[in-house]
This record gives structure tokens, C-alpha cells and sequence, in this order.
């Protein structure tokens, strides 16, 4: 069967009652979660895991995938209007969202960023559909001196493109792989960093980290400064349309975004914050007259172009979780577990051992994102009575569901307190500057880089130089040491340009 | 020379110095483990060893490279803050609450059952985020434990416990 045959075949698995009814489920709470402060979709996904228990693999896949994009609508809705971004891919959109909105132009800037992600969503779905399972049979010629290879390279990327500081981002990282150290090695057994507790012998759950780190940090760093911050909402006026010159002012931007924030999301290049910057800036040099002026002011191309990228970039970051098994993002990560749970790996295989469930997922995507279009532009006003539920009562909320989800898994009150622990790293990491994303990388990644390290000397019968063999692997390190040393350079000319000029 | 520059740094600067050194002590105790760790007897090619040690390195070397960043001036910024923005101090006091409350759940979820460690950390949270009615926030807060307990019990078919109120449960069931 041919790649269009399956995906034929995934719309039919998509639409029968039963997947479509855990697919308008995923969408729906997945744009509350969006437009929630506080809840991103990697937490929504971890606190549903449990769900893996009980329903069926499709089914739930379905669901965690429209919760995955549902959550994206939602987050533009409250960047929008309440200046406070749900989840880092809409940090950008509430720089000039807030403003059109306080202009009196939120319906315009909330129409701009559905129909964006609407048109985004579809076109980076089919980007999807098309690139994955090339990918994929690429990938299957991958030896584990390749994976690992692959691995370190996202270890690289997500630790130094996120945030501000790149010793930081590796700093985050280097705990996550500490995390990942609990437990029984898989091959000796020799127990690590279990001080004796035999609950600690399975290691960290990953969700268990997950949950904690961005519901219970959250919740401990709101807490720690909520006293000196407002909560105001700018009241929608009219419908979420636009009129003609802004329809015209946004169709550009919408693709530009989705060609920046696709690739994007395929390369491992540390989620969503990156190409909706870039997105934006690119945005903002093409701007002329008048439109330029309005940057920084409320310019609908700044909200138009960073929400496609964020779409695009978010579909662009399922490829490599599906070919390769590798999430480069957290919310991937978990989608990832979910996976796990029901004893499937995603990887090269994948496509050949459950294609049904793969094409099926895809589909979904499609039509989840219709459906979220039908559901977030007219029925806005609902969405926006969300943001009016009481903060004390919405975080009581928010952290009840959290250590429902630490729990729920294994019924384990050893997870609860790991819930908590972690949680406080979460707190002082968001104090400290320091971003959370490697952590979860590093956590889930790292054991699987042991494994290819390990599978690798094996084959060699402990001879370090296949590690770099191949040329995958020697264009991969090539990009790595580049990656590392060209920043540094770029900053020593450029301060040298500096000084000549002075 | 160190104390000098220790000088210069700034509260918020000191804590961070605090948060870096207890990562490098984590570090430490990451190289103490491993190297205390029971190798197998079978002749393995990879030690157990070799990547513990390797990412402790790793830890060691970015904890000190923090350090080094907050002595010589360049600070955090926390998240969600606009360079620039004054210090502001941790409401510890609001977050001593929210651990208590978290704390409290774990503790007596197996004990009391779900419904009543939800109730307490529930009210808990929302009490130390500034709800004043606390009446009204108790009985809010039992009953939205009640609809997370047989929502997802119920519809999930998530087992959590119950204990202390399975009896009153199960006779509602046995009356209807």
C-alpha cells in the first residue's frame, strides 16, 4: 500500500464514532488547558496518562494528539488578552497581540491566529504525512552509533537554544540526566542513586517529573510572587473576524511561518520559543510604511507569523518522534511515554509494525485541527469566561489534578514525594533562570543514550572508533563542534568590529 | 579576593550561589555512589560506572560554571521577569503553605483516603493563594474532591484510594 493509500485508511480509523468522540474530547481540553494560565499540554497529556490504562491505544493517541494542538489555539487566546502566555510558543504573540487587544483590535488578533494555526496546522500536518515515514526508512539503515549520535546532538541543541543562558540550558540538562541515573542499570543491574529505597529501583517515572515540574513549580513560583502582580482581562469587543486589509496584511505572514517553523520543529532545535522569534523578526524587516510603524504597537503581522510558526513547529516537532523515536520537545516527551505505556516504540519500525495506528494519528491531527477552528473562533466568548475563574481556586484546581496524576499511575505515595521534590527544583529553576525543557530531555533521553553507548562498544567489542563512523554520524559531530565554538567566534568579531570602529 | 567579590553580589545573587553550590554538592554525591557501586562479577565491555561518572562531570563542571557567572555580576533573571525589574523577595511564607498542603495530601491520601487528603490540599493551596471564606472554600473544596474521586474512578476507572469513606460510599450505593 502506498503512504496516501494509509492515510486514506487512517481518515476512515479517524472517523469512526468512537476515535472521533476522543478526538473532540483532546480538543476540547486541549484548548482549556491552553487558555488556562499554568496548564500546558505536556502536563494535560501526563496527567491523562492513566488513561493508558484503560482505553485503547488509537483512541488515546487521538486524543493526546488533538490536546497537543488544541492546547497551542488556546494558548494565542490568553496571550491575547491577558498578557500572560500559557506556554513559551505564545510569548512572542502576546507582544503584539496584547497590544491590538488593548487598541480595541482583539477580535482581529485572536481571528488571525486561528485561521494562522488553522492554515499552519494543515499545511505542516501534510509536511508531516509526507516527510515521517521517509524519515523513517532513512532511519532504519541508522546503527546505534548513529542514535547516539542523534541523541547527543539533541542534547546540544535544546541545552544551549533554550533560554538566555547556554550554561544554564546545560546545567538543566545535566540534572535531568541525574534523574535519569535512578534506578537499576538495565544491563548490570548494579542499583544507582537508590540510597537503599526499593522504590526507587524503577527508576524516576518520567510523567511523575513532568507533572511536577511544570504544575507544581508553576503553582510554588505563582505563589512566590503573586502578590505583586495583576490579573486584568481586556474584554473582547464584537466578533473574532477580520476585515479585509487585515485578511491581506496576514496571509504572508501565515506562510512565512509555517516555512520557518516547520523545519524547525524537525531539527531538534528546543521547541517552539526559536522559530517563533525568528518568525517574528523576519516579520518585522519585511514590514513597510505604516505597517512598520505599528510594531511594537499591535501590528497583526506579529501575531500572524509567530502563531503559524508555533503550529508548524509543533507538528514539525512529530517527525522525529515518530521516525526516530526522539522527542525534542517536552510535551513530545510525553507523547513518547503514552507510547511506551502501551509497549510501542516509536522509531524507523514504527511505520511498518503499526501503521494503522500511526496513519490514524495523523488523520486525526487533520481533523482536529478543523475542529478546532470550528470550536475556538465562534464560540471565543466561552473560552475567554475561562479566564475569569478565580485564581486562588484555579490553582487549587490545577494542583489537585497535579498530584492526581503523580499518584494515579503506579499508586504510589513514593511518587508523590518525588512530585514534590522535583516540584521545588521546578520553583528554583524558574527563579534561577534556568530553563526547564532540558531537564525533561535529559531525563528521558538519557538511560536510551546509555543503552546506544553501550549497544555500540558491544558490537566493536569495546573499540571507541566505530562511534564515529559512518557519515551521519561524522556530519552530526561536525554540526555539534560548530555549534559550540561558532557563537563564541561570531561574539569575538563582533566585539572586534566594535573597537575598530570606535 | 573571593570575599571581595562575594561582596558585590547581590541578595538575589546569594541565593542563586546557594541553588548552583547545592547542585555541585549533588555532583558529589553522584561521584560517591557510583563510586561505591557493586560491579557485576560477568565481564561486562561497558562499566556500569562509566556514564554516572560522565554526567556528575558534567553537573560538576556547568554548577561551577554558574558560580563563576553570579560572582562575576552576571545574574539570572528569573522567568517571566523583564530585565531590569527591581528584586522582588519570595513570598516564602505563601509558599511554606502550598508544601504543607502537598506534603499533607501525600501523607494522608493512603491513610484517610483520596477524597479527604484532596479536600485538605485543596483548600490548602487556595487558602494560601488569599481565600478568605474559608467556610465556603471547604465545602468547595470536598465537593470538587468528590467529582475528581468518582470522575475519574468511575469513568476512568482510575483506582484511588478510598478507605475511610467506602462504607458511607458503599451503603449510598446499596440505598439507590
Amino acid at each position: 500500500m502506498s503512504n496516501f493509500e494509509y492515510l486514506f485508511d487512517g481518515f476512515a480509523q479517524a472517523l469512526i464514532l468512537g476515535n472521533l468522540v476522543y478526538g473532540f474530547i483532546g480538543v476540547f481540553l486541549g484548548t482549556l488547558v491552553g487558555v488556562l494560565p499554568g496548564i500546558g499540554p505536556a502536563l494535560a497529556i501526563g496527567l491523562l496518562l492513566p488513561v493508558t490504562l484503560t482505553v485503547e491505544p488509537t483512541q488515546a493517541l487521538i486524543m493526546f494528539a488533538a490536546i497537543y494542538y488544541g492546547a497551542m489555539y488556546g494558548g494565542s487566546t490568553t496571550s491575547i488578552l491577558l498578557n500572560t502566555p500559557g506556554e513559551s510558543g505564545s510569548v512572542i504573540t502576546a507582544v503584539e497581540g496584547n497590544k491590538m487587544a488593548r487598541a480595541g483590535k482583539a477580535g482581529a488578533a485572536l481571528a488571525t491566529a486561528a485561521i494562522g494555526s488553522f492554515v499552519a496546522g494543515t499545511i505542516a500536518t501534510l509536511a508531516l504525512a509526507l516527510a515521517a515515514p521517509q524519515l523513517a526508512e532513512f532511519a532504519l539503515q541508522v546503527k546505534p552509533a548513529g542514535f547516539l549520535a542523534l541523541i547527543i546532538t539533541a542534547f546540544a541543541t535544546v541545552g544551549t537554544l533554550l533560554g538566555s543562558s547556554r550554561i544554564r540550558g546545560v546545567l538543566s540538562l545535566s540534572v535531568g540526566l541525574v534523574i535519569g541515573l535512578v534506578g537499576a542499570d538495565l544491563q548490570s543491574g548494579s542499583l544507582r542513586l537508590t540510597f537503599g529505597n526499593l522504590n526507587a529501583i524503577d527508576g524516576i517515572e518520567t510523567v511523575t517529573v513532568i507533572v511536577a515540574l511544570f504544575a507544581l513549580g508553576e503553582i510554588l513560583y505563582l505563589a512566590s510572587r503573586f502578590k505583586h502582580e495583576s490579573w486584568q482581562v481586556i474584554p473582547v469587543g464584537g466578533k473574532a473576524m477580520m476585515n479585509k486589509s487585515q485578511w491581506k496584511r496576514s496571509w504572508k505572514p501565515w506562510l512565512r511561518g509555517t516555512a520557518i517553523g516547520f523545519p524547525l520543529g524537525i531539527v531538534p532545535a528546543g521547541g517552539s520559543e526559536v522559530p517563533t522569534f525568528l518568525s517574528y523578526a523576519v516579520e518585522k524587516r519585511l514590514a513597510k510604511g505604516e505597517n512598520k510603524e505599528e510594531f511594537g504597537h499591535g501590528a497583526i503581522e506579529g501575531v500572524a507569523g509567530p502563531e503559524a510558526a508555533n503550529n508548524a513547529n509543533a507538528a514539525g516537532a512529530l517527525v522525529p518522534l515518530l521516525a526516530l523515536g526522539l522527542p525534542t520537545s517536552a510535551t513530545a516527551a510525553v507523547i513518547l511515554v503514552a507510547f511506551q505505556s502501551y509497549n510501542i516504540q516509536p522509531g524507523p519500525l514504527l511505520f511498518m509494525t503499526n501503521p494503522e495506528l500511526v496513519w490514524a494519528l495523523i488523520a486525526a491531527l487533520f481533523i482536529g485541527n478543523t475542529l478546532l477552528l470550528a470550536l475556538n473562533l465562534p464560540f471565543i466568548r466561552f473560552w475567554v469566561k475561562m479566564l475569569y475563574i478565580p485564581r486562588p481556586y484555579l490553582y487549587a484546581g490545577i494542583t489537585t489534578f497535579a498530584l492526581l496524576g503523580a499518584y494515579a499511575l503506579n499508586s504510589s505515595i513514593f511518587d508523590l514525594y518525588i512530585a514534590l521534590g522535583v516540584g521545588v527544583i521546578g520553583y528554583l529553576f524558574r527563579r534561577f533562570g534556568v530553563p526547564i525543557t532540558p531537564m525533561v530531555i535529559g531525563a528521558i533521553l538519557g538511560p536510551l543514550a546509555e543503552l546506544y553507548y553501550k549497544r555500540t562498544l558491544q558490537i566493536s567489542q569495546g573499540d571507541h572508533s566505530v562511534l564515529f563512523e559512518g557519515a551521519l554520524t561524522k556530519s552530526l559531530y561536525t554540526f555539534l563542534i560548530l555549534l559550540i565554538v561558532l557563537p563564541p567566534i561570531y561574539r569575538l568579531v563582533k566585539k572586534g568590529k566594535k573597537t575598530t570602529t570606535k | 579576593m573571593a570575599n571581595k567579590a562575594l561582596k558585590k553580589v547581590s541578595q538575589a545573587g546569594k541565593g542563586e550561589l546557594a541553588f548552583a553550590g547545592s547542585l555541585f554538592l549533588a555532583s558529589l554525591v553522584v561521584f560517591w555512589d557510583t563510586s561505591g557501586l557493586i560491579l557485576p562479577t560477568n565481564n561486562t565491555i561497558v562499566s556500569p560506572r562509566t556514564f554516572p561518572y560522565t554526567v556528575a562531570t558534567l553537573l560538576m563542571i556547568t554548577s561551577i560554571g554558574v558560580m563563576v557567572q553570579v560572582l562575576r555580576g552576571r545574574e539570572a533573571t528569573p522567568e517571566g521577569v523583564e530585565p531590569g525589574t527591581p528584586f522582588q523577595k519570595a513570598d516564602f511564607s505563601t509558599m511554606a503553605v502550598i508544601v504543607l498542603a502537598i506534603g499533607l495530601h501525600a501523607f494522608l491520601i493512603e491513610r484517610t483516603g483520596y477524597i479527604i487528603s484532596a479536600t485538605i490540599s485543596f483548600w490548602g493551596v487556595a487558602y494560601a493563594f488569599g481565600v478568605k471564606k474559608m467556610l465556603r472554600l471547604g465545602i468547595f473544596a470536598f465537593l470538587f474532591s468528590l467529582v475528581v474521586y468518582f470522575g475519574f474512578t468511575e469513568l476512568l476507572d482510575i483506582r484511588l484510594p478510598q478507605w475511610i469513606l467506602e462504607d458511607f460510599i458503599s451503603s449510598l450505593g446499596r440505598a439507590s
